[in-house]
């Protein structure tokens, strides 16, 4: 095993990957750019390497800076946590060069998976179910396009054939439709991806985000840890995952695992991965895309199995095995997780950054909190505002849930406008509480309900307890109080 | 003696006396108890409740029976304000990313919250409105133009 391990990564995530290293007594490295010097992750890694202004792209994605800071340390592994550089070949292979072991797929599996295109074909041969689709290179007439979106049957969905993200991306329901959008969408694509290629691909409608947790061994063997039920998204963000999925009966879920771990096993995936697949109502499953890293919402998986995904990633890097065989791996009961964001939801959830006066996170039995800050934190300006992950666990889904919304109702955040109030709302919602949703249920009215039940004025007994809060402000500070304290008006000793 | 605050619940001023352990608001009578960091007892006719209430900048925030609540200390003189504590109108990126479109020019009058700049960072699109009323002026930011967290880009004069 690794004797010391660098955390490329901020925040939460970094906090996690610490958090193992120093119970298997390996080194642990954090790096941090001039607006996190004073960040958790730093205060809590054995050791701290400044590589770097705020800037993200001259401190968290400076290849060199990273390699050097790794060098100077003595680590010999890199942990690239979600995001930054975690899916990026040419960080992995930089750092492979550097005679480092870099904790995650091998460079080519990170640009196969990269690439849309390439990903799913690598699906297609490994007998993954995908989307049936068509690829019209940019000479291919709005005629035969019409044709082949009526073979793919309608409504389609016409992307860039380069793209991703969801950017230019079209719904057309009909032939009239599609012959309208096309050259939009070739002339979208064109300027954002210098190619006028286009997709269509089958829309399926109402569907589930369901995922398959893997770890793979490099060399064709891979295990599952069942699946997540990500359904819950806001302009394709996560908000709140769960496991076991409420809507694939075993049947689905079995299959989805054994066709994810054919996957895993035809590239002979190394480390920790996610297949995300979309589930139609009609129980049909479709590959999306693989996550070739660990995920933000990996605790719930964690929770279920009781298996730390973290060790198996190092436990793969180091020694190239799987920590347990498959029979080892068994889900107990039910986990559900919210992510914290500072983010305002009255705002169009606009991200919030300042000083988190007071930081309170609950305390109650199988409840997890993964923070990233505590009481006196910074949130800055240039980074994705998450700021913890609250899980729970319960023998059932039903209580699992409820278990979240009393973990929530006793977390308190102030100094920076959070997400906080809308997830309390979101755990409690008959609709989702029952199961029944899909990815389109929280923008198709979720977000509308909490708006409206968030309208009244706020009560009194909030007032009398901001009012106490504030009085002894306000005493300190009498010049101000001017022009709204009637009592002014009769001078400074006119109120004995 | 006693102190009034005035606190700014989303456009609403509302005022609240503080006498000892009493607090008034809208005519009715709630009794308080600190209970250190951040925790607070009230109390009226519908029972107890422990709530958490925090002074930070020009804003108090309050967390209680599970809904959190954001007021503006009114009686500083402080205005709710957009992502950052903007009483300039400066309109500033939020975080690091691209300008997707903007609605005003150079000159343009404006009123209090009209969308103005719509931005995407951290692959959504948000929205910056109007801080004020007032004019545009110093606008810096055009289409497809990438700004870092904090740049400023246009100011609205009052």
């Amino acid at each position: 095993m690794f004797k010391k391990v660098l955390i490329a990564n901020r925040g939460e995530i970094a906090c996690r990957v610490i958090a193992t290293l120093r119970e298997h007594g390996i080194g642990s490295v954090a790096v941090y750019s001039d607006a996190d010097a004073q960040a958790m992750h730093v205060r809590t890694a054995d050791e701290a390497v400044r590589i770097g202004p705020p800037e993200a792209r001259q401190s968290y994605l400076n290849i060199e800076a990273l390699i050097e800071a790794a060098r100077d340390s003595g680590a010999e592994a890199i942990h690239p946590g979600y995001g930054f550089l975690s899916e990026n070949a040419m960080f992995a292979e930089a750092v492979e060069q550097a005679g480092l072991g870099f904790i995650g797929p091998t460079p080519g599996q990170s640009r196969g998976f990269g690439d849309k295109r390439l990903a799913r074909e690598a699906a297609r041969k490994a007998g993954v179910p995908t989307v049936a689709g068509y690829e019209a290179r940019s000479e291919v007439s709005d005629r035969s396009l019409a044709t082949e979106a009526g073979r793919l049957g309608y409504p389609v969905l016409i992307k860039a054939a380069l793209g991703g993200g969801g950017k230019g991306m079209t719904i057309v329901t009909s032939e009239a439709e599609l012959l309208a959008s096309a050259p939009s969408a070739r002339r979208v694509a064109l300027a954002a991806f210098g190619d006028g290629s286009l997709y269509l691909e089958k829309l399926i409608e109402r569907p589930r985000h369901v995922e398959i947790q893997l770890v793979g061994d490099g060399q064709g063997g891979a295990v599952h840890f069942f699946e997540r039920e990500c359904s819950l998204q806001r302009r394709h963000q996560k908000v709140l995952e769960e496991t076991r999925s409420p809507g694939a009966s075993d049947k689905v879920r079995v299959a989805m695992a054994e066709a994810a771990l054919a996957l895993a096993r035809a590239v002979q995936y190394r480390g920790a991965g996610t297949v995300e697949f979309l589930l139609a109502p009609d129980e049909r499953f479709y590959f999306l895309e693989v996550n070739a890293r660990l995920q933000v919402e990996h605790p719930v998986t964690e929770l279920i199995t009781a298996q730390d995904l973290v060790w198996w990633q190092l436990v793969v890097a180091a020694e190239g095995k799987l920590v347990a065989p498959q029979e080892a791996i068994a889900a107990r009961g039910h986990a559900v997780e919210v992510r914290v964001y500072a983010e305002n939801p009255a705002e169009d959830f606009l991200p919030q950054a300042g000083r988190l006066a007071r930081v309170v996170w609950p305390r109650l039995p199988f409840v997890r909190v993964d923070a990233g800050v505590e009481s006196g934190a910074e949130i800055p300006l240039q980074y994705d505002p998450i700021l913890a992950k609250i899980a729970a666990w319960g023998p059932d889904r039903q209580s699992a849930w409820a278990r979240l919304a009393s973990a929530l109702d006793q977390t308190v955040i102030h100094g920076v406008v959070t997400n906080l109030d809308f997830l309390r709302a979101l755990t409690r919602d008959p609709e989702l509480r029952a199961g029944h949703f899909d990815t389109t249920t929280l923008e198709s009215g979720v977000i509308e309900r909490y708006r409206e039940s968030r309208s009244e004025p706020a009560p009194a007994l909030a007032l009398a307890a901001a009012a106490l809060a504030e009085a002894p402000r306000v005493a300190l500070a009498p010049e101000v109080r001017r022009a709204t304290d009637p009592f002014d008006t009769l001078g400074p000793w006119g109120r004995s | 003696m006693g102190s009034l605050v005035n606190l700014n619940d989303r456009g609403r001023v509302r005022s609240v006396s503080v006498e000892g352990d009493t607090v008034t608001v809208d005519g009715k009578s709630i009794h308080v108890e600190t209970l250190g960091d951040g925790r607070v007892r009230v109390t009226d006719a519908s029972g107890s409740h422990v709530a958490w209430a925090t002074g930070e900048g020009k804003r108090v925030f309050v967390t209680l029976d599970g809904r959190d609540y954001v007021f503006d200390a009114g009686s500083r003189g402080a205005r709710r304000s957009q992502t950052h504590e903007s009483a300039s109108g400066d309109v500033a990126m939020p975080m690091p990313g691209l300008v997707i479109s903007v609605s005003v020019k150079d000159g343009d009058r404006v009123h209090k919250g009209q969308p103005l700049v719509v931005v995407e960072a951290m692959k959504m699109e948000h929205t910056l409105r109007a801080p004020r009323d007032g004019v545009v002026r110093r606008l810096t930011a055009g289409p497809d133009k990438r700004f870092e967290g904090g740049a400023i880009l246009l100011e609205v004069e009052s």
